[in-house]
């Protein structure tokens, strides 16, 4: 149940979530900025390139719109990240059949991530690009969920769908392939 | 780049820059980073990998996308993307009941004309005459253009003219402008009428 007496800043994501459902909309907002950010990093790591910010509206609209079936033993953000995946593996299959069934391999989305090479402008920031786009989705995907959002192995197993220790072999793997990348330069 | 052998604290590094450690672990970590300089140039890679991250995330509005949210999960909220459902809902109602009430309005005409010229008696056994469809200024229009007199009644027509009324009712278009009232009313008022 929501604190009224908490200020929405400080809120739990349970408590927003309570609020919203009594009526308030500040609530909701909070949850959109609190998240909206680390969703778009999450796309954007999957070679989401257009309409990310529909993509991440269609996240909250699908989750706000199926809170009941949240189940609070984990946190609001892994489920909104499973959601976000789901999302955008459909828009892959639409656009795969789109493209007379052209088989969307992994190297795509590898490709699509080293052309943002050319927004970095610190040199060795450019190398760890390179790095980041040479690992495979599933390494970079674990790699993000751990680096950029700072989640337990448990989590992102939830997400990636996969267990806690491969989890954990597939972010140290990642490690070891951005680091034997740029000793190799 | 060599690796700390402190497997344990060097699996934590990701955590500390998101205040995602019990305190006690922090401490450890910290101190720990003082004295291992393989830690702190792995922290330093860790920082360099998450701005990557951040510089390959497409600006977004969170304040559009919070908008978009009120609307698409608010009572009365229009979901997003807005026209396809929107136009499903606004458009498709409208066209299905003019549609129905054409199918109606025609069949109506047509099952009660095809009783008349095969004897069978309509259903309320009443005589039918134009008269006696109250008037309804749609069917003396359709019976004028068919070129027939029908101030007598249906039941003078002939069979070639009541042949010639129904190719002219075969020919109406199926869809209508509005809802046709007065004969609807006649239908509700007196079923039997035709």
């Amino acid at each position: 149940m929501g604190n009224p007496g908490v200020a929405p800043q400080q809120a739990t994501d349970a408590e927003l979530i309570s609020r919203w459902q009594k009526g308030d909309d500040r609530a909701a907002t909070m949850l959109v900025e609190r998240h909206s950010q680390p969703l778009a990093r999450f796309a954007a790591s999957l070679g989401e390139r257009e309409g990310i910010e529909e993509l991440v509206q269609d996240t909250f609209v699908r989750a706000f719109n199926s809170l009941d079936t949240f189940r609070s033993d984990s946190s609001l953000r892994t489920w909104l990240f499973t959601i976000c995946k789901r999302l955008i593996l459909d828009r892959k299959r639409s656009e795969r059949r789109r493209r007379d069934g052209t088989e969307l391999e992994e190297g795509h989305a590898v490709q699509e991530y080293g052309a943002l090479d050319t927004l970095l402008a610190d040199e060795t920031a450019t190398k760890v690009s390179e790095a980041v786009a040479r690992l495979s989705p599933l390494q970079r995907e674990v790699f993000l969920l751990r680096v950029a959002d700072g989640m337990p192995y448990g989590e992102i197993a939830k997400v990636v769908d996969s267990t806690e220790g491969a989890c954990r072999v597939h972010y140290h793997n990642a490690l070891r392939t951005i680091k034997e990348y740029l000793g190799d330069d | 780049m060599t690796d700390c052998t402190n497997g344990e604290l060097r699996d934590l590094l990701p955590l500390l820059a998101h205040d995602a450690l019990e305190a006690r672990d922090a401490a450890r970590l910290r101190q720990h980073l003082a004295a291992c300089a393989e830690c702190r140039a792995e922290l330093g890679l860790l920082a360099r990998a998450r701005a990557v991250f951040d510089a390959a995330t497409p600006a977004i509005s969170t304040a559009a996308i919070a908008a978009g949210v009120q609307r698409a999960t608010r009572p009365g909220g229009v979901q997003r993307p807005a026209l396809r459902r929107a136009y499903g809902r606004r458009w498709m109602p409208g066209r299905l009941v003019a549609a129905a009430a054409s199918v109606v309005f025609l069949a109506s005409i047509s099952l009660t004309l095809l009783a008349r010229t095969f004897g069978a008696p309509a259903v309320g056994g009443d005589s039918v005459t134009a008269s006696g469809a109250r008037d309804s200024a749609s069917e003396l229009r359709l019976f004028a253009s068919a070129g027939l007199n029908v101030t007598g009644g249906l039941s003078d027509l002939s069979d070639d003219e009541l042949t010639t009324l129904l190719d002219e009712l075969d020919s109406v278009e199926a869809t209508i402008d509005a809802e046709p009232s007065t004969l609807r009313h006649a239908l509700i008022e007196d079923p039997g009428g035709f």
